[in-house]
């Protein structure tokens, strides 16, 4: 079974968010980039369906030189190859036709986050399932794959769905879907050895324009009003959040 | 401490998830139950960070010394100064001697499954009546032919209660004629009875061991016999170079909690950290700790050099770091007011486990000790040293 795994390259979920050039560019200075959380699970899950069944997974990562080390973790984890796309990731219709680029190549599964923790889109895998002309499911908590079929589960509101899809797919993951991998040495000493090759883009117009960013207006001071004083907190609720 | 390259970054990222997942949400319990997290070990070894930079033949993972210290300083800064003090005991003490000077039965029947963390390891060397006085060591080996009769008693024994198996220290003739023994813990005629109710450390095991008629085969002689006090002096160079970096990567830990805390405390109708008292009083800090990470680096960059040469270096870095981290930490408790005396905000811990530091390993007095040897009556190592310190000033 051939697995393509797509990671993203962000911030890690600790840091201080800031801008610079006049709220145009994020400032990028001190912070630590990680494995995109959604894209980690989908790597583990896709680590542990190679151990379970043979195959070979590859990352793909859409990122500039900056984003190999965050690469050679998910090599380190257990993906066996990697591929960067030597791109900056401008909006999500560009990202998804790089990875559908690559894809075409012909994999059975086809593995995400069901949204990257930076611009959080969530669109990326049903761009790709589209482009290739295959299904696209998210966001998937379950996925077990028997021959040439899947069975996962997918949450809906209110509860989940279980449905079975035969390969190829394109899947958006989230927890708990696998337990995120941490790596071992063995990992760690062969993720150098292990082949990471990177390509150019290509086409795939931007769709988005980015004119500026803004940070959520800072939370105000928690007021606690008594139990009893339920009259109060409806004035309070009225008159001062404005939310009723 | 250094610019570390791919695999040392990975390693150091991997160690910070495994620290986040496995042992800081649980920290707390541990320490309240004084409880050493013996499966730790399994869940450390399964990810290769035993015996890092031991090599693969032996079930190591083949990196450099700077992998050790990289394991030293995240579980340090994770402050569980217990559990990291047991890991210590176990990786850097025994296992190094085993590795080195270990036959291929040996390796294969006491350092594989310890590397894997499948059997905990202890070193006993202190004694009721001797401690920092290794010569003074009574725990005598009379050698009956094809085995050696064990019989005395070891103290502040860290891992002996929990662990599979020791490498006592024996003697086995006058001066300094002792021989490393393998000791199963379960063998006939070994007991252990554990120390409780110390300062820090509290999530370490600790014990009293006793040996009763213990007949040690001659296949578990550790290296040649009668020369085990020369094999420890070579392998201490290395467990005080590692201490150093546990006291080192402790203060960063309180400096950091402390940095944080007069950033965000209000007094005064400001932060703390707008009075110029606290700003001096961070800004001390900052110097001593910033000496103690070039001190520990310089040593560690004349252990890889020249090895357990190294040892004046190696032997001012420990003695300066366990003293240094302790008035870091101090000053941590004093920034954080009546909040650093409580358990809650975790510096009351830092300051109790740091404590050992100048006393284990060797105390500060033996520290100073050596170090007027070198430098008063000009002993050996004279030249290598000189040489690895000029080596130091140029990088």
């Amino acid at each position: 079974m051939k697995i393509l795994v797509c990671i993203t390259h962000v911030p890690d979920t600790t840091s201080k968010i800031a801008f610079t050039d006049n709220n145009t560019k994020f400032d990028s200075s001190g912070v630590q980039y990680i494995i995109g959380p959604y894209d980690d699970y989908a790597l583990a899950r896709a680590v542990e369906l190679k151990e379970a069944h043979g195959g070979s997974v590859t990352v793909l990562n859409v990122g500039t030189a900056e984003s190999e080390p965050t690469i050679r973790k998910a090599l380190a984890i257990g993906a066996d190859e990697a591929i960067r796309v030597n791109a900056e990731p401008t909006d999500s219709f560009f990202v998804a036709s790089q990875i559908a680029e690559v894809a075409k190549e012909g994999y059975d599964l086809i593995l995400m986050g069901r949204e990257s923790i930076d611009f959080n889109s969530g669109v990326v895998h049903a761009l790709v399932g589209e482009m290739l002309g295959i299904v696209s499911v998210s966001p998937v908590m379950r996925l077990e794959v028997e021959g040439n079929t899947a069975t996962m589960d997918r949450e809906i509101e209110g509860g989940k769905q279980t449905i079975q899809i035969d390969l190829p797919f394109v899947a958006g993951c989230q927890e708990p879907i696998a337990e995120w991998k941490i790596p071992n040495m063995r990992g760690i000493m062969t993720a150098r050895t292990k082949p990471l090759n990177v390509v150019e883009p290509v086409g795939g117009e931007k769709q988005v324009k980015l004119v500026d960013y803004e940070l959520p207006a800072a939370k105000g001071a928690v007021k606690i009003v008594a139990q009893e004083e339920v009259n109060e907190l409806v004035k309070m609720l009225q008159n001062e959040a404005k939310v009723l | 401490m250094k610019n570390f390259n791919e695999e040392q970054q990975l390693l150091r990222d991997a160690l910070r998830q495994f620290i986040a997942k496995e042992i800081t949400p649980n920290v707390q319990e541990w320490e309240d139950k004084e409880e050493c997290p013996k499966h730790l070990f399994k869940l450390m070894g399964e990810q290769g960070f035993i015996g890092a930079n031991f090599p693969e033949e032996v079930g190591g993972s083949g990196m450099d010394f700077w992998a050790s210290v990289i394991i030293m300083a995240e579980l340090s800064y994770a402050n569980i100064g217990g559990f990291t003090g047991s890991y210590y005991a176990h990786s850097f003490l025994p296992l190094p001697l085993l590795n080195a000077i270990g036959t291929t039965e040996q390796q294969e029947k006491y350092l594989r499954p310890a590397l894997m963390g499948d059997q905990i390891a202890s070193l006993a060397i202190t004694e009721p009546e001797a401690g920092s006085d290794v010569k003074g060591i009574k725990t005598h080996g009379e050698d009956k032919g094809d085995y050696f009769l064990l019989n005395g008693a070891k103290t502040f024994i860290t891992n002996a209660n929990i662990g599979d198996f020791m490498v006592v220290v024996t003697r086995t003739g006058e001066g300094h004629r002792m021989t490393l023994l393998l000791v199963e813990n379960q063998w006939e005629g070994v007991s252990t009875s554990p120390i409780d109710k110390k300062l820090g450390w509290h999530t370490s095991d600790t014990a009293q061991v006793f040996f009763d008629n213990v007949k040690v085969p001659k296949a578990n002689v550790l290296g040649e016999a009668h020369k085990g006090f020369y094999y420890l002096m070579n392998n201490i160079q290395e467990e005080r170079l590692l201490m150093s970096v546990m006291a080192t990567y402790s203060a960063q830990y309180a400096y950091d909690q402390a940095l944080q805390y007069v950033r965000e405390r209000k007094a005064f109708g400001g932060t703390l950290g707008e009075l110029q008292v606290i700003r001096h009083k961070i800004a001390h800090m900052a110097t001593q700790l910033e000496a103690c990470r070039a001190m520990a680096r310089s040593a560690i960059e004349s252990f890889i050099e020249i090895g357990p040469k190294a040892t004046e270096l190696i032997t001012m870095s420990k003695v300066f770091t366990a003293e240094e981290s302790m008035k870091i930490i101090n000053q941590a408790i004093q920034v954080h007011g009546g909040n650093g005396y409580v358990e809650t905000y975790g510096i009351a811990r830092a300051w109790r486990d740091t404590r050992l530091f100048s006393i284990g390993a060797g105390s500060s007095e033996i520290m100073y000790e050596i170090i007027s040897k070198f430098e008063i009556d000009r002993i050996k190592h004279e030249k290598q040293f000189v040489e690895s310190r000029k080596g130091n000033v140029t990088a």
